[in-house]
């Protein structure tokens, strides 16, 4: 989830995609932190939810 | 293509302002980005800047501290004018009400309007975004993340001032000067442009992690399962009693890679608690930090940048109260004036930094290249 997130909001950018890895890491979610198998954790779900709300961001060329 | 700065020291708003007008004569300006002191009646210097550039965008707040090239001043008012060639395109937005609740939406739709295209679809390699907001208002964070939400763009900036009263701080657009508010000037350069971040920090080896907050109030219960002080105190070596003594000199740093998010105590509570100058999430791992050489590290960044760009033209610096307190205390005030002498500078002390979220005891600045 929070790799399609970083994926689709940056469109591929490397700069938008930095951006994006930042705006978790203050929002309490490492990116390094986390693999496909980690146990789901609803407060993190609940704020990458809010982070892909807007369905342009998560369409947008970067 | 051009720009200019300007600066009064007059105690009288209207002269300070006329003072200012005057300084910026050269340039026809299509925004004005001003900040000053809370010395000065905001609500004076808010209605007559706008009266005195009826052709341009006027945004600013007030300060804990004025910066302009080659000075840092206190009680003044400093000012910057951008062309229509620097800057082509822009817009200022007010979000208010934010102790109700952040809504960005409006300005955004705001900004749509404007530019005739959403923010979300804005290249961030085109456009960038100024974010000043009530210093007081502790919803920093709840800002950002709204305007994370809905760009990339990058919105860099700071929390306005009040001359360290922590009574009342005003942020100003085209003539308002505004409590419990945040202005966004989003724009789009027409020469190249850069945001820059610095703090004189690095990491120790000690980590905390914050296994207890109150992320509303900005206060960390506990780390690593310990009352808050307890284990910030053994950390940077100190007694519990003096924790507060390592304060300045070791905030902790939320680290991505090697560059720190500083996050800065501000008090010890009764309860072992400490209250930060910006919210820590529960979980977050910390790196205990070591402060460096302010100067140093400044000019290092900005001659770096300097290379990077091929020159700046202009550059808006958004500068820590706290690191303003520990050069005026170390006098070295003056010395990290003239590291802005050669390049067109307008800034201010702030309380609190914008630059993705919220951050303490940084710089962060707006830079524009010569082309």
């Amino acid at each position: 989830m929070i790799s399609t997130l970083i994926e689709r909001r940056s469109h591929g950018d490397p700069i938008a995609a930095a951006g994006v890895r930042v705006r978790l890491l203050l929002r309490g979610i490492d990116f390094d932190d986390y693999s496909p198998t980690s146990e789901d954790d609803p407060v993190i779900i609940a704020k990458l939810e809010q982070m892909m709300a807007d369905p342009e961001m998560m369409g947008v060329r970067a | 293509m051009s720009v200019a700065t300007a600066f009064s020291v007059s105690a009288d708003p209207v002269a300070a302002v006329a003072e200012v007008r005057t300084g910026l004569s050269s340039v026809d300006p299509a925004l004005v980005l001003a900040f000053s002191s809370p010395a000065l009646a905001p609500d004076v210097v808010a209605s007559k800047l706008a009266s005195a550039f009826p052709g341009a965008r006027v945004a600013g707040c007030t300060s804990a501290g004025e910066i302009v090239s080659g000075h840092m001043l206190k009680g003044s008012l400093v000012a910057m004018a951008f062309d229509a060639a620097h800057v082509p395109d822009l817009d200022v937005q007010v979000v208010r009400g934010l102790s109700g609740g952040v809504d960005v939406s409006a300005a955004f739709a705001g900004f749509a309007e404007h530019f005739g295209q959403s923010v979300a679809s804005m290249p961030l390699s085109d456009y960038v975004g100024i974010v000043l907001v009530d210093g007081l208002s502790g919803a920093e964070e709840r800002l950002m993340e709204a305007i994370g939400d809905r760009t990339n763009v990058v919105f860099v900036g700071g929390s306005a001032g009040d001359d360290v009263a922590f009574k009342q701080t005003h942020v100003f657009a085209d003539g308002e000067a505004l409590s419990d508010a945040a202005v966004l000037i989003l724009m789009k350069p027409g020469v190249g442009f850069s945001v820059l971040k610095t703090q004189s920090f690095v990491p120790t080896s000690a980590t905390l992690v914050a296994t207890k907050t109150d992320e509303a109030a900005r206060e960390v219960l506990e780390f690593d399962g310990r009352p808050a002080v307890e284990a910030y105190a053994e950390a940077v070596g100190l007694p519990a009693a003096n924790a507060s003594d390592g304060f300045m000199g070791h905030p902790v740093g939320l680290m991505s890679g090697d560059e720190p998010y500083v996050r800065s105590p501000q008090q010890v509570l009764d309860n072992g608690a400490i209250r930060f100058y910006c919210n820590i999430v529960q979980g977050m791992q910390l790196s205990v930090l070591d402060s460096t050489d302010i100067i140093a590290d400044t000019r290092e960044m900005l001659s770096g940048a300097e290379a990077d760009m091929s020159g700046m033209s202009a550059l808006v610096n958004f500068n820590c109260i706290l690191r303003t307190l520990e050069l005026d205390s170390k006098g070295l005030s003056g010395a990290y004036g003239d590291l802005f002498t050669a390049i067109p500078t307008v800034g201010f002390s702030t309380y609190g930094e914008q630059y993705f979220g919220h951050i303490n005891q940084t710089a962060t600045m707006l830079a524009f290249a010569k082309e």
